[in-house]
């Protein structure tokens, strides 16, 4: 299988930080939408949650300036299509 | 509609291919309390929940359950690499493997194939949250009985992740069925089924 | 069933005044709101949160909810 590297990141970078805070940052507003869908009038809740979402997008955009696109709508086809050639998230 | 995040929702790193291993995880793929069975269950009931805060809920631990799906069969894949036909024998692998080779497929560790028998979409929402709750419990038992045989961290570790979301959606579907019976008459929960009938006759 | 004693303020249709496990609510007021037949799970009340990185490592940001498996030899 052609293992296209050209955003010059490996494997490790899908564990490295700016993945791993992607990944806290998503599961934060996760847990919480998930709390939200439950309890949708509780304000402390809802304004955690919009401390939290705009943590999620800056760890978002830093990922996709550093590694690769995370949702198609990501990819600037200037860079080409950049969406088939970061590792996907099942290898090592 | 679903959208894709090129992400896992926890990283799956495994170093260490183990066949044994990987069938067992395999339950939690295509078994009877597993991921697949637990997305679809929630997807197909959320439908005639009459609740929309409920069907909210559903849709989202529906979705959430996608993303273990994929967690498991990271696992799976990955502990299933690079293995030669010594290793598949020695390590029990070699049943599955005749019909799969290193594919990921949905059955459980017993080999039985994925079966909509394994989940009910009841049309009545104390029914279905009732059948959610039992499901997130079973859901969690077989994740303890995982862990009993699996020392590998790197297993481990997403392996008890997936194992407390199944505690948290037990909350959340109790939570869910509170709602539910807070809009019902306390005296008779059962006179009929709000996500059918138009009221008690 | 009879109640013991009256509940000060009127609830709302399922609230029983002992949502939050730490408060100090006698059982049957708790019980005179609740029906036979029917399975109650309490409603969760917002407080303390985990750090991202470890609500990722636990599985969640609620510490109350964070019900590990320990009889696996490792605590996980």
């Amino acid at each position: 299988m052609e293992n296209n590297m050209n955003c010059g990141c490996t494997q490790n970078a899908l564990t490295g930080p700016t993945a791993m805070q992607l990944a806290q940052a998503g599961f934060v507003i996760f847990d919480l939408l998930l709390y939200l869908d439950t309890h949708p009038t509780d304000q402390n809740a809802l304004s955690y949650f919009a401390a939290k979402k705009s943590q999620y997008e800056q760890a978002k955009a830093a990922y996709v300036q550093q590694i690769g696109p995370v949702r198609i709508s990501d990819v600037d086809p200037a860079d080409g299509w950049t969406w088939g050639e970061t590792p996907w998230p099942w290898e090592v | 509609m679903w959208s894709y995040e090129k992400r896992l929702q926890y990283p799956v790193r495994i170093t260490n291919p183990n066949p044994k291993i990987a069938q067992v995880i395999l339950s939690q793929y295509g078994g009877p309390d597993g991921e697949l069975g637990a997305s679809l269950r929630y997807l197909s009931q959320r439908y005639t929940m009459p609740n929309r805060k409920v069907a909210g809920l559903l849709t989202d631990i529906g979705t959430e359950e996608l993303a273990h799906l994929e967690m498991v069969s990271a696992i799976v894949h990955q502990l299933t690499r690079n293995l030669t036909p010594e290793e598949i024998l020695a390590q029990g692998f070699q049943n599955y493997y005749v019909d799969h080779t290193a594919g990921v497929y949905p059955a459980s560790a017993a080999g039985v194939p994925f079966t909509a028998a394994y989940i009910q979409s009841k049309g009545d929402p104390i029914t279905d949250l009732s059948e959610d709750l039992g499901a997130e419990q079973k859901a969690r038992t077989t994740y303890d009985n995982i862990l009993r045989l699996v020392d590998d961290p790197d297993v481990r570790d997403p392996i008890a992740f997936l194992r407390e979301r199944e505690i948290v959606h037990y909350q959340r579907f109790g939570e869910g069925l509170r709602m539910i019976t807070e809009e019902l008459d306390a005296k008779n929960f059962y006179a009929f089924n709000p996500a059918f009938d138009k009221q008690a006759r | 069933m009879a109640c013991a004693a009256p509940m000060q303020a009127a609830p709302a249709p399922a609230a029983c005044g002992c949502e939050t496990p730490s408060e100090q609510t006698s059982r049957e007021a708790c019980l005179c709101n609740m029906s036979l037949a029917m399975s109650y799970v309490l409603m969760q009340g917002w407080a303390q949160t985990y750090e991202p990185a470890v609500a990722l490592s636990r599985g969640t940001i609620f510490p109350e909810l964070d019900l590990p498996f320990l009889a696996a030899g490792r605590i996980c």
